[in-house]
C-alpha cells in the first residue's frame, strides 16, 4: 500500500515531494486525479494518508488537503 | 604366424573415411594375438565432437526478414524510430478506472530530446454513455500514483470508434505534451502545454486505462497499440 505524507500544500509519496496546483477531478467514488506541480496524479482508495486508510474518495481528499 | 608390419609401414588408404571402413590392429599377447579394432563411423563420431554444424539459413540459423544471415557483408537495420511494443489492450466493462494494456519503457531507454509516439485505436462494441480512455505513466505497472499523459476525446451515443494518438517530447526532465487533461482524439491541434515530470534512469510503463460511466454494457478498450521511440 502507498502512503502519503501530507505537508503544506502538498505531500510526499515515494521520497518524492508534490505541490498542489489546480483542482482534483473525482473519477469515481474510489478514484480521483489530483493536479500537482509534477503533472496529474491518479489517486485511490488503496492509498493510505498519514498512515490512515479510507473508503470514499471524498474523505480522502479532504484529508489530503488538511 | 601373421607378418608383423609398423603402423607407419602400412599401405596409406588415399580416400576419405567410409563409415564402414575398419580399422584392426592386432597385438602379441600370452596365448597368441589380441585383435583390437575401431569403425571409419567411430572415428568420425569422435572427430566431430564438440564441432559447429555447417551452418544453414534457415535451419540452424535463423533469417532477419527473410534475409540469410550467411556470408560476408552488413545488414542495415532501421534504428530510428525503435518501435517499443505493439498489441492488442482489453475492452472492459465498469466504471472505475482500469488497465486496458501496459507497455514498459526500460531504464535508459529514453534519453533527452528523443520523443516517444503513441497510437492507439480505442473501440467499444456496445453501450451509449460516456467512456473515456487515457494514458499514464507510473514506476510499477499500476494505475496508483501514476501520472496522467493524456485523455481521449469522450466517446457516447454511437461513437464506438477513435483514434487515439500523442507525441511526447523528452528534455530531461519532463515528458512535454498536449494539455494532459483536455480531451482531444490526437495532438493534431493546438492547446496549451503540459509538462510531465519523467526520470528515464528507472523502468517505466506505459499504462492505457478505460473508464466507462455506467457499469455495462458500454466496454472500452485500446486496441492495436504502438509505441516508437524517434531519435
Amino acid at each position: 500500500m502507498t502512503n502519503l505524507t501530507t505537508i503544506e500544500n502538498g505531500f510526499i509519496m515515494n521520497e518524492i515531494e508534490f505541490t498542489f496546483e489546480g483542482q482534483d477531478e473525482i473519477l469515481d467514488k474510489t478514484q480521483a486525479h489530483v493536479s500537482t506541480d509534477r503533472g496529474v496524479i491518479f489517486m485511490d482508495t488503496t492509498m493510505s494518508i498519514n498512515g490512515e486508510s479510507f473508503e470514499d474518495i471524498n474523505d480522502f481528499l479532504i484529508s489530503l488537503h488538511g | 604366424m601373421q607378418e608383423k608390419k609398423k603402423i607407419s609401414q602400412l599401405t596409406p588408404k588415399e580416400r576419405a573415411l567410409d563409415s564402414t571402413d575398419l580399422l584392426m590392429i592386432s597385438e602379441v599377447a600370452p596365448d597368441g594375438y589380441a585383435t583390437k579394432s575401431i569403425t571409419g563411423a567411430e572415428i568420425i563420431t569422435s572427430a566431430q565432437e564438440g564441432r559447429q554444424a555447417t551452418l544453414i539459413s534457415g535451419t540452424n540459423i535463423k533469417t532477419i526478414n527473410s534475409t540469410s544471415l550467411l556470408g560476408s557483408g552488413n545488414i542495415t537495420i532501421q534504428t530510428n524510430p525503435i518501435t517499443l511494443a505493439s498489441g492488442t489492450g482489453l475492452n472492459l466493462t465498469g466504471t472505475t478506472n482500469q488497465i486496458s494494456a501496459s507497455v514498459l519503457i526500460p531504464a535508459g531507454t529514453l534519453t533527452a530530446n528523443k520523443s516517444i509516439w503513441v497510437r492507439n485505436i480505442l473501440t467499444k462494441s456496445a453501450g451509449s454513455t460516456t467512456s473515456t480512455g487515457r494514458i499514464y505513466i507510473n514506476t510499477t505497472n499500476s494505475l496508483t500514483g501514476a501520472t496522467l499523459l493524456a485523455s481521449s476525446q469522450s466517446m457516447n451515443g454511437s461513437s464506438y470508434f477513435q483514434r487515439f494518438e500523442r507525441n511526447f517530447l523528452f528534455d530531461g526532465t519532463n515528458l512535454i505534451c498536449i494539455s494532459v487533461v483536455n480531451g482531444f482524439a490526437t495532438d493534431l491541434t493546438a492547446s496549451t502545454i503540459s509538462n510531465v515530470a519523467f526520470n528515464n534512469l528507472v523502468d517505466n510503463y506505459l499504462i492505457f486505462a478505460v473508464q466507462n460511466s455506467t457499469t455495462t454494457p458500454d466496454n472500452l478498450g485500446h486496441k492495436k497499440y504502438i509505441v516508437q521511440i524517434y531519435d
